[in-house]
């Protein structure tokens, strides 16, 4: 499953460029389905990106695509193993799909930072 | 007795006023800097530390034996210092506020807490004689208070204390403000500087704190400063005029009381007054 | 076309940041001003904004004691390792300043009243000066500054500026260099650091420009107070020419800059002759270069 932050709900909803602050998810399966999940830690005062990650985590969630992912959701991402690609110019969901498929992202934060396993 | 240098945000020169305060006030007192983020007294005071002291905060520890992941940790942990995934739980230290909550809350007793360091107090000697005490919060920590409990905890043998407090009238300069029996407001003849004043004055009443203003950069007009002092019945203690020279002298690290004669005067009846106050 | 945005910073703060902001000011036409220094929200005194519309800002929750439930037990006294709640008669005092809403007392309340609700962190204002618009904050007192409160700020001035068509949005930035400078900071054409020839100037010149520098934001630096330490004065511009920070000029220290403050008057409408005799209309040219060629 691949999930992206978006603005809205539609066929081809803008990507968000805040990850733990975005209104929703999309969430692409497979066959390419689009599901949004509401993204309920927006509103958090801290720790909204950790959060995020908790709930894409138990969306089954491997892959991320996203503008920008700040060190703090960076921890948990790297820990969950989920991988994380930056959506360089792509501006809506289609657009970063198609990157995705094309091998044209970036694939961000590979080496682990020091990490406490619990 | 406990006198406490504050100031509203902005530099206003507080901790120009603490170290000549310490500077002239002899022997039998200690000198704390609790603006552990950025502490600068100790580029004034030309000394060198001799001891250094951890201080930590906690985190947890989730034994995996133990728990059942029922979630109920991540779901308390209102800092998302704990993540309880399908997969995993996820502890990430640097988000815990050690509250204790989430031990609290685990219905297996699966977490128990270890230390981390936040960061450190340094101690050494202002004029061989006084005792310097500063804290250092760690880039990237938030939380201030555990490093200024521990700085307040010291040079409690001297028999006067001059600390020197975080700018502002947040948490950090509550916690540092508590228990004072004097506050030194440091302030300027300007309209921005009142306007800070006027802050730390709010919350110096709050704590009912008994407060003395001190006008640093004297000189210019101070008709609203002094109407605004009026009104609070806060007496004027002092005041320094701002001279290029002076400027000079602060600019290089130096303690204008141990370059000017008319300062160390300044000084000297301004800690005779405010022992009087307090 | 989108506005530009100026930041101004300076680290810990004395160096002026807000007189250099505000002389600024008049030369940028089409402009929207952001006061993004929210426990020193100081840019007002000198431009006296009529406010139009003033509205709460939320950004943390705090402990609230319903006092008809209570039993007055002081399980949740001990349970707090904040210090934040202290025995009163009829129920514990909350002290809302070291309250850090972490919810442990109502876990240990047996008679469930206490509740973690949300607190009041400061006021946001919309504006209108003789400028054009501006945003401003002020903070609760005894509440920290909130990168939140900080952004927010940001946020409505850029859309102001959105609504106005501005061509530049001016911000007076957070003190220190913490994460309020990153929100402040992330994504402006231009980062001004204002400094000081101090040592406690150097310092934190160097360590904004770090964080400048870690963030991409082009930045350029103005001494302020210049002739206080020409030692330092020399030490601060040979850190910009090895950092290849361009030195936007330097402003001498001078009683007209403080009399203007004090006369709640804008430094560079003012002091005009002295500001022009140094070069500011330079500054504000190389600054417009700046802007429009990234
Ligand atoms: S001690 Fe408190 S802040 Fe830390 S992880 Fe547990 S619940 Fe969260
Ligand atoms: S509350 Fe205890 S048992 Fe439940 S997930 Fe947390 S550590 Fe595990
Ligand atoms: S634990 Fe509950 S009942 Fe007991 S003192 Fe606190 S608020 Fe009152
Ligand atoms: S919410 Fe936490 S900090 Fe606030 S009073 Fe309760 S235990 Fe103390």
């Amino acid at each position: 499953m691949i999930a992206i932050p978006v603005k809205d709900t539609g066929d081809n909803p803008e990507v968000d460029e805040r990850f733990g602050r975005c209104a929703f998810f999309c969430i692409i399966d497979d066959k390419g389905t689009k599901t949004f999940i509401e993204n309920s830690a927006k509103d958090l005062s801290s720790g909204a990106g950790g959060q995020a990650v908790s709930i894409l985590a138990n969306n089954d969630v491997d892959v991320i695509i996203a503008p920008h992912i700040g060190p703090k959701s960076m921890t948990p991402i790297l820990e969950l193993g989920i991988k994380v690609f930056s959506v360089g110019n792509a501006k809506t969901v289609s657009e970063a799909l198609e990157g995705l498929k094309l091998n044209i992202l970036k694939a961000v934060g590979e080496e682990k930072p020091g990490l406490r396993r619990v | 007795m406990n006198i406490v240098v504050l100031s509203g945000k902005g530099g206003t020169g507080k901790t120009t006023i603490s170290v000549n305060l310490a500077n002239i006030a002899g022997s039998d007192i200690a000198l704390l800097d609790c603006d552990v983020e950025e502490p600068n007294s100790h580029l004034f005071c030309n000394n060198e530390f001799t001891s250094y002291e951890d201080v930590g905060a906690l985190y947890p520890v989730i034994a995996e034996d133990i728990c059942i992941h029922c979630g109920k940790c991540g779901s308390f942990c209102n800092f998302s210092a704990i993540l309880c995934t399908k997969k995993m739980n996820i502890v990430m230290p640097e988000m815990c506020h050690d509250c204790g909550g989430c031990s609290l809350v685990c219905p297996v007793d699966a977490i128990s807490y270890e230390t981390r360091t936040i960061g450190h107090i340094r101690r050494g000697l202002f004029n061989q004689e006084q005792q310097f005490i500063d804290g250092i919060l760690n880039i990237g920590e938030f939380s201030s208070t555990k490093i200024i409990e521990k700085v307040l905890s010291q040079g409690l043998d001297a028999k006067h204390r001059i600390i020197d407090a975080p700018p502002g009238s947040a948490c950090a300069a509550v916690e540092t403000v508590e228990g004072a029996d004097l506050a030194l407001i440091v302030t300027e003849p300007t309209p921005f500087a009142l306007s800070d004043m006027k802050m730390v004055v709010e919350m110096l009443e709050n704590m009912k704190i008994p407060a003395a203003v001190f006008i640093n950069k004297s000189g210019a007009d101070e008709t609203e400063l002094l109407e605004y002092c009026k009104a609070k019945e806060l007496k004027v203690v002092g005041r320094l005029p701002f001279f290029k020279e002076y400027g000079e002298v602060y600019a290089k690290g130096g303690l204008l009381s141990s370059e000017f004669p008319e300062v160390n005067k300044l000084f000297v009846t301004l800690w005779r007054d405010l022992v009087n106050e307090a | 076309m989108k506005h530009k945005e100026i930041v101004l910073i300076s680290g810990k703060g004395g160096t002026g940041k807000t007189s250099m902001t505000a002389s600024l000011i008049p030369y940028f036409p089409k402009l929207v001003i952001a006061d993004c220094d929210v426990d020193a929200p100081d840019l007002d005194i000198l431009l006296e904004p009529k406010i139009l519309q003033k509205e709460d800002f939320i950004a943390t929750a705090k402990a609230v004691i319903d006092s008809s439930k209570c039993i007055n037990c002081g399980n949740c006294i001990n349970v707090c390792r904040f210090n934040a709640l202290s025995p009163g008669d009829n129920t514990p005092v909350v002290k809302e300043v070291y309250c850090e809403g972490c919810n442990a007392c109502s876990l240990v309340c047996s008679s469930d009243a206490i509740s973690i609700a949300p607190y009041k962190t400061g006021e946001i204002f919309d504006s209108v000066t003789e400028f054009g618009p501006m945003i401003h904050a002020r903070l609760t007192p005894g509440e920290e500054v909130s990168g939140r409160l900080v952004s927010e700020v940001r946020k409505r001035g850029k859309k102001k500026a959105e609504e106005t068509n501005a061509e530049v949005m001016l911000i007076d930035g957070p003190p220190g260099i913490a994460c309020n400078v990153i929100s402040s900071i992330t994504g402006a054409n231009l980062a001004i650091i204002v400094t000081e020839p101090t040592t406690s100037g150097l310092h934190d010149l160097i360590r904004v420009h770090d964080t400048a520098k870690k963030l991409k934001v082009p930045t350029a630096v103005i001494i302020n107070k210049d002739g206080l330490s020409s030692e330092y004065s020399n030490k601060i511009v040979s850190y910009t020419e090895t950092q290849g920070i361009i030195l936007l000029g330097r402003i001498p220290l001078s009683n007209k800059i403080l009399d203007s403050i004090n006369n709640k008057k804008i430094p560079s409408i003012n002091a005009k002759d002295f500001f022009i005799s140094n070069g500011w209309e330079l500054i504000i040219n190389n600054i417009n270069k700046m802007i429009y060629s990234s």
